[in-house]
């Protein structure tokens, strides 16, 4: 039953900031096991978009649904089913990395704590150093680790390859393709055209706190050698237009 | 769910607590030894001196003259309050605007978790920090109290002529000092309301902290406002015992309920049960006689403060909108 209903349903999002409108009766439908890129100018509303998914902010009007769940009234049963990745992703400094790996993936319902050392192993993890003292990118890749162990059934990443190595970054984005295969729907934001148009299935653009074109990836790469400037050239005659 | 976030607030807590329970646990020792080094019927005409700075003192000065008195003044010690004080806000700050200004609570909230679980665990782990600091620093006067002794001035020999009942002290010998151990002169048990007062007090900060950290997004400004309500307050309470006719100001200031050295005192020499709320006084002015509050009847009052502030600081956080990190 439950299959045939959008993982996530948006329907005349509005978020008000005082006289900021960062969502616009925004509306936006994903369906359950595609991985879907979030693409947008800066201050499009794509942050404000996932923290009300997340039930970090409170909708003026309009509803967020996650797996048929309310993001505000039953933001607890809907976070459940999510895992989040912010973008340059902060954890716990005092922590050790393996201390925040199992902090992460025990407190989710659905985290193992193997799991989250496996994908730490394959992302080359010194689990042993403090929080404190690593890298942006080795804690992104920390916070990667917590992430991805969780195997939700929504899976948002805000630009999670942002601070990592082409090396490094490639095994995210296979590892990103293993969840989508274990079931997960991935929400991918991000201002990588390429790397959306190399995972995503579909693609949403927004703008001004509304999404204004919706593209379904297969449509643009029929041929993958243009795939690069195919995304390019929709997403800058997307901001021409309005 | 809630041990993990137990677990994590006790990994960020123990190397702060520990450095602050070594001073409230040493502090109070060394300042009892330093006490301990004097007959304190000397400093009778130095007290003496300050008689018109008496209204300012929550005790007679005379107390002042007495070990019980003056060892109840580590209560009143800039160190021993800042240690404390010092945990309480760096605690209390941390938990909404800490997080938000590190950028940790956005995963954090991420989960599972509701928000009132996360200022639980992180005011479970705060108040049993508060309340052991409390537990040290009397440990450290019940160590102090057995472990010191003082010079305590004799009576010149003296004979009783027989049949008289006269005594005659002998002139020719000179008055001499004994060293008399501090725990037969006081008794630790004297400090327990007074410390009970000051885990209040610290309890009563941290709720500030916690309250200003709720709708706050920048840590080193909710620290900020903490100290200048807490000088602010400071100031009223002073101005309240200046004079009587500023005296109205007292109520507005949580340290009129902040009285340690009273507390000494009236346990101490008028026999004030430890826990009693209130005392209506024996020297009855017209027919319900006086109404006093009791030792633990300030200590409530700090208390009740700290739960309306916590409260309304959980109803801010639970409302608030989280906002990106910066």
């Amino acid at each position: 039953m439950l299959d045939s209903i959008p993982i996530v349903k948006i329907d005349h999002l509005t978020k008000q900031y005082g006289n900021l409108q960062a969502l616009n009766e925004c509306s936006l439908s994903i369906d359950r096991g595609k991985i879907f890129g979030l693409l947008g100018p800066n201050g499009a509303g794509k942050t404000t978009l996932i923290r009300s998914l997340l039930g970090l902010v409170k909708p003026t009007s309009g509803s967020a649904r996650v797996d048929d769940i309310d993001c505000f009234d039953q933001s607890i049963v809907a976070r459940s089913r999510m895992a989040y990745l912010p973008a340059e992703a902060k954890l716990f400094r005092m922590m050790l990395g393996k201390q925040a790996l199992e902090f992460f993936s025990q407190i989710h319902p659905n985290g193992s704590t193997q799991r989250a050392l496996d994908i730490a192993s394959r992302l080359q993890l010194d689990l042993s150093r403090r929080v404190a003292f690593m890298s942006t990118g080795m804690r992104q890749k920390l916070a990667i680790a917590c992430i991805l162990a969780c195997r939700p059934k929504l899976m948002i990443l805000d630009e999670p390859t942002a601070a990592l190595d082409p090396t490094v970054r490639k095994v995210v984005l296979t590892l990103i393709r293993e969840s989508q295969q274990a079931g997960a729907t991935v929400l991918f934001s991000s201002h990588i055209l390429s790397e959306i148009e190399e995972v995503c299935d579909e693609a949403a653009i927004m703008n001004r706190g509304r999404v204004v074109l919706a593209i379904d990836m297969k449509t643009i790469r029929p041929n993958p050698e243009e795939a690069p400037y195919g995304l390019k050239k929709i997403y800058e005659s997307c901001f021409d237009c309005s | 769910m809630f041990r993990l976030l137990l677990k994590k607030y006790l990994i960020e807590t123990w190397l702060l607590w520990t450095s602050c329970a070594l001073v409230i646990l040493f502090f109070p020792w060394i300042r009892i030894w330093t006490v301990s080094q004097f007959e304190l019927s000397g400093f009778a005409p130095l007290i003496e001196q300050f008689k018109a700075f008496e209204k300012f003192s929550p005790v007679p000065l005379a107390q002042f003259l007495t070990y019980e008195g003056v060892i109840g003044l580590t209560f009143a010690e800039p160190i021993l309050l800042l240690s404390f004080l010092t945990f309480a806000i760096a605690r209390g700050s941390d938990v909404v605007s800490g997080e938000l200004g590190r950028g940790t609570m956005e995963m954090l909230l991420s989960q599972p978790i509701t928000r009132l679980q996360l200022l639980l665990a992180h005011g479970i782990v705060s108040l049993t920090g508060i309340v052991l600091l409390g537990g040290c620093c009397w440990i450290g006067m019940y160590a102090g109290i057995q472990t010191n002794s003082t010079p305590v001035l004799q009576p010149k020999p003296s004979v009783t002529i027989p049949g008289t009942g006269i005594t005659v002290t002998n002139p020719f010998e000179e008055a001499k000092t004994a060293q008399i151990p501090l725990s037969q002169l006081v008794s630790p048990k004297l400090y327990i309301a007074s410390t009970i007062n000051l885990v209040a007090l610290g309890i009563l900060v941290f709720s500030l902290s916690v309250f200003m950290s709720s709708w706050d997004l920048y840590r080193w400004r909710t620290i900020g406002f903490v100290i200048g309500v807490y000088i602010l307050q400071f100031l009223l309470f002073v101005l309240a015992k200046s004079t009587p006719r500023t005296r109205f100001l007292m109520p507005l200031s949580f340290f009129g309920a902040y009285q340690p050295d009273w507390m000494v005192q009236a346990i101490g020499r008028e026999g004030m049960p430890m826990f009693a709320f209130f005392r209506i006084s024996d020297q009855a002015q017209g027919f319900l006689g006086t109404f006093e509050i009791g030792p633990l009847g300030y200590t409530t009052i700090l208390l009740i403060l700290s739960f309306i502030l916590y409260s309304i600081a959980a109803i801010v956080f639970h409302r608030r909108d989280l906002p990106a990190p910066s």
